[in-house]
């Protein structure tokens, strides 16, 4: 673990350099630990990242050194309580996967051989980590996707995705929680909204996310909406 | 008891101390660019320093209040009026009902922030009115821009009790420095070395410290980008991580970024450098054109000097 200062009230603390669950897990629990600790009230921000925390602190409250101390503990107790088995939360979102809500569903199956069905299959098979959340409110980065499915960000961005896309990029999948510009590919659709009327997030990193499949009748019942021709915006 | 906007000029927005809190689920911080005039417009009115302002980007914002109040304006000097009275910035005034407060042109700096005594009443999203266009969140409406026919509300005063306030002004000792720059200027600002510092060549570090880089004119409040002679340094992308303000990314092209307070909250290019909060408060005066050179820091010492800014106005951060 390494912590290095960013300005005057911030710093990035640093866990490894390979990207696994283990290391998410200690994060997880790293920033758990934080929060519970007297440190607490001086935090602004903590923002977990793969292999990283970024923290902005109050200066007024603290300063680099004591914070400094109190992160090594709590990263000694996240190293002790890491060695016991801890089962992440699992959370199911119901996914409408078809040719009109995931219009890059056919490609795929193009170029890897594999048929429509058995894309779904790879995708839902897998229990996924939601390594950050970030790049626009709510936007889950979850990880890894089968590599038979993995596939390269679109070369030129979509101008419009709708809402609840669930897109492919490389290994990870993640959910567009509003409609906006983006480059992964979109094979599906999830109805349930990620942030809820108070702007809260469904999802924290370190979570588990199951895909569940639905077909468009209960799409429609849990409020999906679809949006035709949205593969030429 | 409002301001009714006549023309909400080239970029208007209601902004605070920030959507603070949210990074980690992928909120924008938003807030005052500069947040130094920001805190001295709301401390010459007695205002706590969490009140929103109106940061007036390049001027052309015209207001007329439908109630008498105290406001004050700190920052760039925009040709202020009321009605026909010119009214110079860095100070507190009271304007009567159905006077209008209009801005001109902004010839030295880009911004400046206008409050009013007790500051505007507006709906929190997650804790603050920060207009953040990019998450659709904060001002009067979801992130907007102030537009023509806009009301803007503020708490009733009475302008015989808040008289201590109503001509208040801030020592030009505070402002001298760094509210002229122009197009033309040469201005010095102070980095730290960024996470990423080490993945760079000894000649890129070099470069980055030495030369002279051009604000570009896409600069905004998510970002300000230089123009020079790229680094060229062949740094892949790193795993994403959380930005921190005034974080100085490098981009394939070379050329290096400063990320403001509309920033997307992860990025995975390499950081050179980061600002010093009070070289990101300067760099928000800065016209398009202006040149400027990145100097290493003392961490203690900025430490230091922003302990005692947050401490001066009361602000718990």
């Amino acid at each position: 673990m390494k912590i290095e200062p960013l300005n005057e009230s911030s710093l990035l603390v640093s866990f490894s350099d390979e990207i696994s669950e283990p290391v998410l897990d200690l994060i997880r629990l790293f920033c758990q630990q934080l929060m519970r600790s007297s440190a607490r009230a001086a935090i602004v921000e903590l923002v977990p990242s793969y292999n990283t925390v970024m923290l902005v602190y109050r200066l007024t409250q603290t300063d680099y050194d004591s914070l400094h101390r109190e992160l090594q503990q709590c990263y000694q107790q996240a190293q002790r309580q890491s060695k016991q088995l801890i089962r992440p939360r699992v959370v199911e979102l119901p996914v409408f996967y078809s040719e009109t809500t995931g219009p890059d569903l056919a490609r795929i199956s193009q170029q890897t051989g594999l048929s429509v069905q058995d894309i779904i299959n790879r995708h839902t098979q897998t229990q996924y980590r939601v390594y950050a959340i970030g790049f626009s409110p709510g936007y889950p980065y979850l990880a890894s996707v089968d590599s038979l499915i993995a596939q390269p960000r679109l070369t030129a961005p979509r101008k419009n995705v709708p809402a609840g896309s669930v897109g492919i990029a490389d290994t990870q999948t993640g959910i567009y929680p509003k409609a906006s510009p983006g480059g992964w590919n979109i094979i599906g659709n999830c109805p349930e909204p990620l942030l809820d009327s108070q702007l809260s997030c469904r999802l924290n990193v370190g979570d588990t996310v199951q895909f569940v499949t639905i077909n468009e009748r209960e799409f429609v019942a849990l409020g999906g909406k679809i949006t035709v021709g949205f593969n030429e915006l | 008891m409002s301001f009714k906007v006549i023309n909400g000029g080239l970029l208007s927005t209601l902004q605070d101390l920030g959507r603070l809190g949210h990074s980690h689920t992928g909120f924008s911080q938003g807030g005052s660019l500069d947040l130094k005039a920001a805190c001295w417009a709301n401390y010459l009115l007695g205002n706590s320093m969490d009140c929103a302002v109106i940061e007036i980007t390049l001027g052309q914002l015209s207001l007329q209040a439908q109630q008498s109040t105290v406001f004050a304006v700190c920052g760039a000097n925009m040709q202020m009026r009321i009605n026909e009275r010119p009214l110079q910035p860095w100070r507190s005034a009271v304007i009567k009902a159905g006077e209008t407060l209009s801005f001109g042109h902004c010839r030295q700096g880009m911004r400046c922030y206008l409050s009013v005594s007790g500051g505007f009443k507006l709906p929190l999203q997650l804790g603050s009115v920060a207009t953040v266009s990019r998450d659709q969140l904060g001002g009067l409406n979801a992130g907007a821009k102030l537009q023509t026919g806009d009301v803007l509300p503020f708490s009733p005063v009475n302008i015989n009790k808040q008289h201590a306030f109503t001509q208040l002004c801030v020592p030009a000792t505070y402002y001298q420095h760094g509210y002229q720059s122009t197009h033309h200027s040469w201005v010095n600002l102070n980095v730290f070395k960024g996470p990423q510092w080490h993945l760079f060549s000894a000649k890129d570090q070099q470069a980055f410290l030495q030369q002279h880089f051009v604000l570009d004119q896409q600069s905004n409040r998510m970002a300000a980008k230089f123009n020079g002679a790229p680094l060229s340094s062949n740094i892949k992308g790193i795993v994403s991580q959380g930005i921190n303000l005034g974080a100085i990314q490098v981009p394939p092209n070379g050329l290096p970024m400063a990320l403001l307070n509309d920033r997307q909250t992860l990025g995975g290019y390499a950081k050179i450098a980061n600002l010093t909060h009070q070289a990101c408060w300067k760099l928000a005066q800065l016209p398009p054109g202006c040149h400027v050179q990145f100097t290493l820091a003392d961490l203690a010492t900025e430490q230091a000097k922003l302990r005692q800014f947050y401490r001066f106005f009361g602000i718990n951060l």
